[in-house]
Order: structure tokens, then C-alpha cells, then sequence
């Protein structure tokens, strides 16, 4: 009997194996509409390089007044916190982000792509060009190609992006899939002593949720341009 | 061991392998059982001569008597009146100015109806499909069975309320909840108009058929139908950021005539 | 009558200030669309940067050339988005370049020019948007 035992033995072996290595190759699915609430931010404040005067961080500010004003497409690190639920869908190729708002363009997070483009041809951008990848049950994020003139360019608890920041982010389920976490860490060595990272846990909306319309900006609109600018 | 013995440890090895193999399939995306809509597409012409052109290829709509009276306003961005270009040329270095320099409706990103030159990517996920052009928002086509919200208490929105389901290997799209607006081939479209959206692929994945149906009794005699035709994107192919400043000049202009070098 | 069929009615009844374009945020009616010219130069500078793009383009007299031609030029293309699914980039062009383009004049006689495709010293055709000239019929 004992041959016979051994063969048990090893067939069961062979199988919980098999269904071993095909969990760890399934990842995750973070699609779903994701919303942000007011306990759901854990920023700490960023150790900015000496280099940084309060010239620069009013003039970034500014920047950010003048994005506002004119409906200009924010980009990140704002489109991840608008205010409204975040739509994310996974593909095969990408995951895309779409945020409710009419000024903040849509990530896309390639999975089919190890490198980002060449700087050559790359036209920078408010919301860079990111690359993903799954590390277990972690999807992985790194993104570079930032405009710093364009868009809404402070970041959570101080600094802001500039051409050469890169942005790591890690987008993890918690909680049976009920909370989507995304570490952030901006790097950055003109801007950042060390590399500021923050947390953002989003809850999943209900199965029901369907995006709602927003009023598209219109930055010529008398009324609004009155409030946001009462002295002129 | 005897052979008795032996034949039921192979036969034990050989269930265990199979039942692996099970599990691994399992785990692996279905079989094609969609057609793979997801990736980036960008229009094709026909040798219509001009992007113009590819519009004026649609048939015309038959419009019933409310339709032709429904007016829809412009965006309001276009500043060249009727007739321009044909008064004394501008001065060297002096801008003609063409619109206000507003951004809005869709940005320069183009509208995910009524497509431009820019590309447009698709996404298909269990619940949902997407659909975004190059620039903010875009559009989903909830695909969880849900049916459409009533209109009565519904705003209507630049892309209104979309479901889908796939038939076969077409995805079909029903869309309502429009606001008031112009349609290619002449025809028109408000909240209650109907748009049914049939996308195709060829055989070999490359090309992407939508057939468009616009269907309203109040607006149309029959329903309107056209169609555009896709071209699938290189793999490598990645979104641009069409970037616009409403408070940049450039923003306004065309031509400025240069100075002349003798 | 409820709420929807009064604002509907009220709709009907509205002459709008313009139909507005449909698919351009701004026409190209300064342009005599209906007239394409060949223009043989050199590039001046490359703007590659939206709403459109824009380059100048230096044409000399010469044998070949059309004297109607001849002068310094303004060519509007289209946005970077929709040129780079042409394959333009910011690197397409440069100065120096020697180019034909095939575009449409300003109606007015001022030197302006709204490309339909240029042609690269190698050979290389560039199409500004999706649109192919009819004798290239279908894609």
C-alpha cells in the first residue's frame, strides 16, 4: 500500500500547486467608482528642499489660481481628488481613471508598456505618462513627462511637480475590495528633501452609482468670473 | 507495488494533472466570448477629399417640420461672420482672429458621438464600457442590465445615459438623455431622441464599424443612419493631452500673414 | 402639458443666434476650400503646439515655381492631437527643411494657408487630419 500512498501523496501535491501558482498569477480588479471621503486622507506635511523659496511655492500657487480661473485641464495631482467619485476600469491593456469633472483629463495607467516614451517625441503633460504593473496584489504606477507650466502642479501636504518629478503611486484593495488604497510618493530632489508619500483610501460607491453630469466651464461666463475675481 | 497498484497511481497522477489544468483555466481571462473592442481607434476617410468631406458623405436626414424648425445654438466659439475672408487682406503680423478662445464644449479632446480626427479609446470591463476621447470626461455604457433613468427627473448632459449589450459579436448601445443638438447629415437630437450605436469588428480586429440610429418620431420621418468607420491604433499607441488655455491669444487666431523677406 | 413638452414647445419656437459649426471650433471660411494649390519652399520655423499647429515656409522664385506662389508664408495645419495620429511630431520638421504642400489659400490674397498634405524631401507624404485626396479613394 505504501507505493500506492506516496502516489496519493504526490498527485494532491501536484494539484495544490498548480492552484497555487494560478492565484498568484490572477490579479485583482480595482474597476469601480471609488469615492474619496473626508477621513479617507492621510497627508503629512512634505520636507521641501532648502532650495524652495516662498517665491516659488507662490508662484506655483498662482499657478493654480489662474487653472481655475480659466477652466485649464488641472491634471495630477487634482484629478485623483475632485470631489466626486473616481470612475477606474481595467483592462488587459490599460486602466483607466476618469474623474467627474470637466477639467481634468483622463489617466491612462499602461500595462502593455514597461518604458515610458521617449522624452523626444513626448509632449509633457498635466498628467505625465504612467506605466503599470501588477506586484502581487499591488498595481504599481510610475509616471514622469509632467509640464510644469500646465495645470494645477501643488501637491498634497506641500511642493509641487516639476519636468523631472516622478510619481510612484500603489493602488491596493482593503477590506474585501470595499476600500481601494493609493500610496503616493512624489520624487523629486529639487523640490523634496526625501520623497514625500501620502495616502489616499477610497470607499467603493454602490453597485448602482452612475457618474452624474457636471456643468462643463465656462470661463468667459460673467457671474463666474466675478466671484473668482471680485477686485477686477 | 503490483500492477493493480500501479495503474491506479497513474490514473491517480494523470486526474490530478488534469484537474490543474482546470484550475489554471479558471484563472485565466474567458474565452473570447466579446468581441475586443479596447484599445485606440482613429476614423478613417474614404477619399473624400477633405475632412469636411467625410461629413457631407452621410446621408442627409429626413427631418419631419419640427425638425427642421428645432434650432440649436452654437457654441457660440466661432466669431468669422458670414462672407469673411473676402474684404482687404490683414497687415503682416496682424492675427486674423477666428473665435472667443473658449475651450468648451468637449475641449479639443472632440466629442465621443460625433467624432473628429483625434483618436478615441475603448475599455471593457465586466460592468461597464468606456469610451474617451483626448480630453476630459467620456463616455459609459453601463452593461449590468440597468435600464434607462426616467426623463422626466434625468438632466440631459452632454453624453446622456447610455446601456449596452452585446449581440452576438456587436456591441449595441442604446443612448438617451441628450441635451438639444446638431447631427451629422443634417439631423437633430434632444433628450428624448434615441441613439442606437451597433460597433463591428472586422474579422481580423483591425477595423471597427459603428453604425449610428437616430431614431425620434416627433423629429425625424424615419430613422437616421449613417456610419463610421475605425481603424485600430498601433499596440504601442497612447492617449494625448490636448491642452487649451482660454485665456492664451493663440487661442483666438488663424493665419498671421508674415513679413515679407525681399 | 408637463414641464418637458412646455420647454420643448418653447425650443421650437427659438431662432438661435447661429446654427454654430458643427464639428470645428472655428471654420475655415477664410479659406477657398475649394481651391488646391502646390507650393514648393523652405521651412522658416515649426510651431508644434495647439490650437493648430503653424509653420512658415519661405518660397523663392525659380524655374518650376509659380510667381503667384512666391513669399513668406503662414501654413495652418491642424492640432497636435489629430497630426500626430498623421505621424507628426514635434521633431517632424525643422528649419531648412525643403517641403511641398498641397493646401488651400486665403481668400483675400493675404499669404495664409490651410494645408491639406505636404510632401518631405524624401518622399514622405504628411496628411494634416484623416482626409485623402478623392483619387485616393478608399482607405
Amino acid at each position: 500500500m505504501r507505493p500506492l500512498a506516496a502516489a496519493i501523496l504526490l498527485a494532491v501535491s501536484v494539484f495544490a500547486s498548480a492552484v497555487s501558482l494560478t492565484a498568484q498569477g490572477a490579479s485583482p480588479d480595482i474597476s469601480g467608482y471609488w469615492e474619496l471621503p473626508l477621513d479617507g486622507k492621510f497627508v503629512p506635511p512634505a520636507k521641501l528642499s532648502p532650495t524652495v523659496t516662498p517665491a516659488m511655492l507662490a508662484a506655483e500657487a498662482a499657478k493654480r489660481e489662474k487653472a481655475i480661473r480659466w477652466c485649464n485641464w488641472v491634471g495630477m495631482p487634482t484629478t485623483m481628488d475632485v470631489g466626486r467619485p473616481l470612475n477606474i476600469r481595467q483592462g488587459a491593456r490599460e486602466v483607466v481613471i476618469v474623474a467627474e469633472s470637466p477639467v481634468t483629463p483622463v489617466r491612462h495607467l499602461y500595462l502593455n508598456r514597461k518604458t515610458h516614451i521617449d522624452k523626444e517625441i513626448f509632449d509633457p503633460s498635466t498628467s505625465g505618462d504612467s506605466i503599470a504593473r501588477w506586484e502581487g496584489d499591488t498595481l504599481v504606477v510610475d509616471t514622469t513627462g509632467f509640464d510644469p507650466t500646465k495645470g494645477i502642479t501643488v501637491i498634497p501636504g506641500g511642493g509641487f511637480r516639476t519636468a523631472e518629478t516622478r510619481l510612484v503611486e500603489r493602488f491596493r484593495l482593503l477590506k474585501g475590495g470595499d476600500i481601494l488604497s493609493v500610496r503616493v510618493t512624489w520624487m523629486d530632489p529639487s523640490v523634496f528633501q526625501t520623497p514625500h508619500t501620502y495616502e489616499f483610501r477610497y470607499q467603493r460607491a454602490e453597485r448602482e452609482y452612475g457618474a452624474r453630469p457636471y456643468e462643463l466651464c465656462n470661463p468667459f461666463d460673467p457671474e463666474r468670473t466675478a466671484f473668482l475675481e471680485p477686485s477686477k | 507495488m503490483n500492477a493493480r497498484g500501479i495503474v491506479v497511481a497513474t490514473m491517480l497522477l494523470l486526474a490530478a494533472f488534469a484537474a490543474s489544468r482546470g484550475a489554471a483555466a479558471g484563472q485565466q481571462p474567458a474565452p473570447a466570448a466579446v468581441p475586443d473592442l479596447s484599445g485606440g481607434w482613429v476614423r478613417v476617410d474614404e477619399g473624400s477629399g477633405s475632412f469636411d468631406g467625410t461629413v457631407e458623405k452621410h446621408p442627409p436626414a429626413a427631418l419631419t417640420a419640427a425638425g427642421r424648425a428645432l434650432r440649436v445654438q452654437g457654441d457660440g466659439r466661432n466669431v468669422i461672420p458670414a462672407g469673411a475672408g473676402t474684404g482687404p487682406a490683414n497687415k503682416a503680423g496682424q492675427a486674423y482672429i477666428v473665435n472667443t478662445g473658449g475651450c468648451t464644449p468637449e475641449g479639443t479632446g472632440g466629442s465621443a458621438i460625433n467624432h473628429n480626427s483625434a483618436a478615441m479609446f475603448m475599455l471593457q470591463s465586466k460592468d461597464e464600457v468606456l469610451m474617451v476621447r483626448e480630453g476630459p470626461g467620456g463616455r459609459r455604457f453601463f452593461m449590468d442590465g440597468r435600464p434607462h433613468p426616467d426623463l422626466s427627473r434625468f438632466t440631459p448632459s452632454l453624453y446622456g445615459h447610455s446601456t449596452g449589450r452585446y449581440a452576438g459579436k456587436t456591441l449595441v448601445v442604446e443612448t438617451v438623455g441628450l441635451t438639444v443638438g446638431n447631427v451629422p447629415g443634417g439631423g437633430k437630437r434632444r433628450p428624448e431622441t434615441r441613439l442606437t450605436e451597433r460597433f463591428e469588428l472586422s474579422s481580423d480586429g483591425k477595423m471597427l464599424m459603428i453604425t449610428y440610429t437616430w431614431t425620434d418620431p416627433e423629429l425625424y420621418v424615419e430613422p437616421h443612419v449613417y456610419q463610421i468607420l475605425f481603424e485600430r491604433l498601433p499596440e504601442d499607441s497612447y492617449a494625448l493631452e490636448t491642452w487649451c488655455d482660454s485665456s492664451d491669444p493663440l487661442q483666438t487666431q488663424s493665419i498671421v500673414p508674415p513679413e515679407q523677406v525681399q | 402639458m408637463n414641464a418637458r413638452r412646455v420647454v420643448f414647445a418653447a425650443a421650437l419656437l427659438v431662432i438661435a443666434a447661429s446654427a454654430g459649426p458643427l464639428r470645428a471650433h472655428h471654420a475655415f471660411t477664410m479659406f477657398d476650400m475649394d481651391k488646391e494649390v502646390t507650393y514648393k519652399g523652405v521651412v522658416v520655423d515649426y510651431m508644434w503646439s495647439n490650437p493648430h499647429v503653424h509653420f512658415t515656409v519661405d518660397i523663392k522664385p525659380g524655374p518650376g515655381i509659380d510667381p503667384s506662389t512666391v513669399g513668406r508664408w503662414d501654413v495652418e495645419s491642424a492640432s497636435t492631437n489629430i497630426m500626430a495620429r498623421q505621424g507628426w511630431t514635434r521633431a517632424t520638421l525643422k528649419p531648412g527643411d525643403p517641403i511641398t504642400l498641397v493646401g488651400n489659400p486665403m481668400r483675400d490674397g493675404s499669404k495664409g494657408i490651410h494645408i491639406f498634405y505636404l510632401i518631405k524631401a524624401d518622399g514622405t507624404r504628411m496628411y494634416r487630419d484623416i482626409a485623402r485626396p478623392k483619387a485616393d479613394g478608399a482607405k
